[in-house]
């Protein structure tokens, strides 16, 4: 069995992309996979030879990396001749089944799933979020229109035909289940995989406070994040609770601001300590998949504050997760519930902490990854 | 397709004034490679006769039926009906941009299973704005294939309005699996539309040409990268090619030089046994 997985291009002016996805997103996905198949990741521009997260694939995951000869352009105006490349790609190394590890926006996508069907291989759209949301929300906030546009309807025509050509899709949560499994005719199809979490990595502090002081957002500084419903809350608790403090994380020019303090990147070796030096993670996005951070913060010890309208279907009222509008008032009444009551915010945690224990381990997970990414042609 | 069957499907367009002009004041259409879905278009008025039959003389695709005069559509049609090859066929009362390899893949499927009746979905376009895809039950006979042996018996005398009816009729009654592929649109009539209050349509105006400009950036950018990369790719085969004529010269250089070493050792070697030096 050969998977061929079609990957961003490695960017010298954006070695923080390449660090997360070489050092840490490609391991946790591949796993073992390269003991039941052929691996090869095809990249319109590699990273170096010597480069120290290549080695280490190539080694000890069993990676073949392949120049990709592709614009890399999945543009409206360009996608016609990304399919091509493309199918010029799947001929030349003739894999068994395409995929990408990165999750990629819809029209690589699109462009995948018409080469893979031209040429009769398998092809698993894996969806890492809702990527219609996250456009309408980033170019909307930018001025542009999206709403009601051509290029909504193009990005729609394209997702749903690469649903409906997948053999398998892949989602991160419940939430995108319900999502994706209106976009084909086979919901069948649909699998819950995510990435999952290292518990060595990844553990509670042995010293974690009991109340509820400091409040973590980890995430890109980009409009569908929520960052302005974050800034709302902390400057309502700035009075009502000034004991509140909030560290938003991420690609923030580092800077203290009243009850708020701003940090830049935080490699992978860093995130765990960064986890245990707060109390509870507050991610109220307005569109995701299901984050990584959820369940690293989770698997910390950390309760989590999240979207209702994302994660409705991914949590129960007994999993360590509050679920709320996007609204600054009820994200400010959770935070100051958790720290007046050290019982219920000590309930919380064990939550938390449980419901991460068998849901969120990466060993389980990558075993399910794999099976939804070999089965029916294993 | 195969010729001697006939085509697999074949959309029978019901086209008039109002169709035509749904197309022309859409602000921000979406634009898509359309395929080549044979297409039969009765013409129900003469503008769009004439518009229809200039498009037809280079689209070998379109075929154009006169059906201005009302009392003589029932025969029309019935007689289009009567010579079809198709086994499938779509019928449309709006004009339609086919998104083509969705359209492809329905073809595909089509052929494959041969169904009764397939449907898919479609965006509606209205002036201003594109609509998504509803997911309902609601039935746009633009979005049902349905095998033409069960619509020979269709009424011969009726106008296209109530042939519209009649196929919805046709198509409740029948099993028909409905993908949520999304084949192309349709142009709402200005009839179909809730024309906007005067605030509301200057800001719906404004999106959709602000929509369009963006459109236009963006191929703009996608061709200055597809431009840049053609360059870079001339000077990389450029390079290549010194590279490789360096190698060549190289390889001769070495050859003559060899062949000078070989034809020296035999000039010395001869020389010796004639005793010349």
């Amino acid at each position: 069995m050969h998977i061929a997985f079609f990957e961003p291009a490695f960017a010298l002016h954006n070695r923080r992309d390449w660090e997360i996805r070489g050092s840490y997103k490609y391991p946790s996905l591949l796993g073992d996979l390269h003991e039941r198949a052929q691996i090869t990741v095809l990249m319109r521009t590699l990273p170096p030879a010597d480069d120290r997260h290549r080695r280490r694939l190539t080694n000890e995951y069993g990676v073949q990396f392949v120049l990709l000869d592709a614009l890399d352009d999945a543009g409206e105006h360009a996608v016609e001749t990304l399919v091509e490349d493309y199918t010029a790609a799947i001929a030349h190394h003739a894999p068994d089944i395409v995929s990408t590890l990165n999750g990629r926006m819809i029209g690589h996508n699109y462009a995948l799933a018409r080469a893979a069907r031209d040429a009769g291989v398998d092809y698993v759209y894996r969806i890492a979020g809702n990527d219609i949301a996250t456009q309408t929300a980033v170019r909307e906030a930018e001025g542009q229109p999206v709403d009601g546009t051509a290029y909504l309807a193009n990005l729609i025509v394209q997702e749903r035909y690469a649903a409906e050509v997948a053999r398998t899709i892949i989602v991160m949560g419940g939430t995108e289940r319900k999502r994706a499994a209106v976009l084909t005719s086979n919901p069948d199809k649909l699998r819950i995989c995510r990435r999952g979490v290292d518990r060595a990595h990844f553990s509670p502090s042995e010293t974690m406070s009991r109340r509820c002081d400091h409040i973590l957002f980890v995430g890109r500084d980009s409009a569908e994040k929520g960052i302005d419903l974050i800034e709302a809350a902390a400057d309502i608790l700035a009075d009502e609770r000034p004991a509140v403090r909030f560290t938003i994380a991420g690609d923030f020019a580092e800077r203290e601001d009243g009850n708020r303090r701003y940090l830049g990147f935080h490699d992978y070796a860093a995130l765990p300590e960064l986890y245990r030096e707060h109390d509870a993670l507050l991610l109220p996005a307005r569109s995701e998949g299901f984050p990584q951070v959820v369940m690293e913060a989770m698997t910390s010890g950390l309760p989590a504050i999240l979207s209702q309208s994302l994660f409705a279907d991914d949590f129960g009222d007994n999993d360590g997760v509050a679920l709320v509008e996007h609204d600054a008032r009820a994200i400010a009444d959770v935070i100051a519930g958790w720290h007046d009551d050290t019982e219920l915010f000590a309930t919380e945690r064990r939550r938390a902490l449980d419901h991460a224990r068998t849901e969120f381990d990466a060993a389980v997970n990558g075993a399910l990854y794999h099976a939804a990414l070999l089965e029916e042609s294993a | 397709m195969n010729p001697a069957l006939g085509p697999i499907a074949r959309r029978y367009w019901f086209a008039d004034a109002a169709a035509l002009e749904a197309v022309r004041r859409a602000e921000d259409p979406p634009r898509w490679d359309a395929g080549s879905l044979p297409v039969t278009a009765f013409c129900l008025d003469t503008e769009t006769l004439d518009a229809l039959q200039s498009l037809a003389e280079d689209d070998g695709s379109l075929h154009i039926v006169d059906a201005r005069d009302p009392v003589a559509f029932g025969a029309r049609f019935a007689d289009e009906l009567e010579s079809e090859r198709a086994a499938y066929l779509q019928f449309a009362f709006h004009a339609v941009e086919d998104f083509g390899p969705s359209l492809d893949f329905m073809m595909a499927r089509l052929e494959k299973d041969a169904p009764e009746a397939l449907g898919s979905q479609m965006l509606a376009v209205s002036r201003y704005a594109t609509e998504m895809p509803s997911d309902t039950d609601d039935i746009d006979s633009e979005t049902i294939w349905i095998a033409a042996k069960r619509v020979r018996d269709l009424p011969s005398s009726d106008a296209p309005e109530s042939l519209r009816s009649a196929i919805e009729i046709i198509v409740r009654q029948m099993p028909c699996e409905r993908l949520p592929l999304v084949t192309g649109a349709f142009y709402r009539v200005p009839w179909e539309e809730l024309e906007p209050e005067a605030a509301s349509r200057e800001t719906a105006l404004w999106r959709a040409r602000a929509a369009r400009a963006w459109t236009e950036v963006e191929r703009l950018r996608s061709e200055k990268r597809a431009r840049s990369s053609r360059e870079a790719a001339l000077s990389a085969r450029y390079k290549r090619d010194l590279a490789r004529q360096a190698d060549r010269s190289r390889g001769e250089i070495d050859r003559l030089h060899r062949a000078a070493g070989w034809a020296g050792r035999w000039r010395a070697r001869l020389a010796r046994l004639s005793g010349r030096r």
